[in-house]
């Protein structure tokens, strides 16, 4: 999952270098902390939060293949 | 067949403004450095198939004007949808490797005028569809990968140009609930890769035909509500959809006379109702919606 959002993010900033993606494993849901560099947050949020929110579908799809739930945070 | 270096290019989308779009960014002139002459102006057919497309002609004015419509025939006579599919594939590469070829100092007046079709589609386009394929289908394939799920992407083409195809025994999970997680992934695929090759336009993400049964679900749907509108007098809204989905609902009811359509609501709720058109309603005040169609 970490991964996964790694991937998305890096492909979507201007600085990749800064992408730090954190997962906190839980029982049922882990938590994913996603963080830009200041510049890149309006990228991976997105117009109206688009792209926030197609993040979270896709890491969703992912978690149900795997029976378990994701959250996806972007932190400031 | 296309002839870049021409006097006057023939240009279409499907609306007018389509058209005048492509016009500007294939000669890179304003409006007013342009002659420009609109041919048709075009109507969209049921599901936007089917509909012709506005076509105008347009002269860069640095460029003596010669009245090319009557002294020069088009070399391509056949009907705009179908030229679509074997003269602009090959031409949407040419013009990705000779960009500049289109630049007004090169329209010189010794050229013979010739009529160059060149689909909208195609046009807006200076980097080569191909190359946009082949880099989404990379992102794709690495997006899904790191999802986990099982599933192939292939490169499709369908009445409307090359779209990527899903395929594997991970598909439900893929489309999920009302193709969200599809337009997703459709959304990322597109984004990544707009940002590898610059001015690339969006790539249709479908999975095992999906789309095109959703389309046709909706404008049964759509049929079925007009059908109750009318019988009972009263307006019938349907549940929130995205503007994909509302076009096709617009597009499908559009000549069904005795109802109309409109979008109301903001966001994520704006949805479609169909107001029957009897005298019992025609004097209810409407609830404005934010724009009409979708």
């Amino acid at each position: 999952m970490k991964d996964l959002i790694e991937y998305i993010a890096k492909a979507l900033v201007d600085h990749p270098e800064d992408v730090q993606v954190n997962e906190i494993a839980g029982e049922q849901t882990s938590v994913i902390e996603l963080k830009v560099a200041k510049d890149d947050l309006g990228k991976v949020i997105g117009r109206q939060g688009r792209t926030a929110r197609a993040m979270r579908t896709i890491l969703s799809a992912a978690s149900t293949k795997l029976k378990k739930r994701s959250v996806l945070e972007i932190l400031e | 067949m296309k002839t870049v270096t021409s006097e006057s290019v023939e240009f279409e989308g499907k609306t007018v403004e389509r058209a005048l779009e492509a016009a500007r960014r294939h000669f890179g002139l304003s409006d007013d450095q342009m002659e420009i002459e609109i041919l048709t102006k075009g109507s969209t057919g049921i599901f936007g198939l089917g509909g012709r497309k506005a076509r105008i002609k347009v002269v860069p004015k640095a460029a003596p004007q010669t009245e090319s419509k009557v002294s020069a025939p088009a070399p391509d006579k056949s009907p705009p949808e179908k030229k679509l599919q074997d003269t602009d594939r090959a031409s949407a590469s040419l013009e990705g490797k000779t960009p500049e070829i289109s630049s007004p100092s090169e329209v010189t007046a010794t050229e013979a005028p010739k009529h160059a079709v060149v689909s909208e589609k195609f046009a807006n386009e200076t980097p080569d569809r191909e190359k946009v394929l082949q880099k989404a289908m990379e992102v794709a394939k690495n997006l899904f990968e790191k999802t986990g799920l099982d599933c192939r992407t292939e490169i499709k083409t369908g009445p409307e140009g090359p779209f990527l195809d899903i395929n594997g025994p991970d598909i439900s999970i893929v489309i999920g609930r009302e193709g969200q997680t599809l337009s997703a992934f459709e959304y990322i695929i597109n984004r990544i890769t707009a940002r590898e090759i610059e001015g690339s336009r969006g790539i249709t993400v479908d999975a095992q035909g999906y789309r095109e049964k959703r389309n046709q679900s909706l404008a049964s749907l759509a049929q079925r509500m007009a059908i109750k509108a009318k019988k009972t007098g009263k307006s019938v809204a349907l549940s929130p959809m995205g503007a994909r989905e509302r076009r096709i609902i617009h597009i499908s009811l559009r000549n069904f006379s005795g109802v109309k359509t409109r979008s109301v609501g903001d966001g994520r709720e704006r949805k479609v109702i169909i107001t029957p058109l009897n005298r019992r309603y025609r004097n209810r005040k409407r609830t404005p919606g934010r724009k009409q169609g979708a």
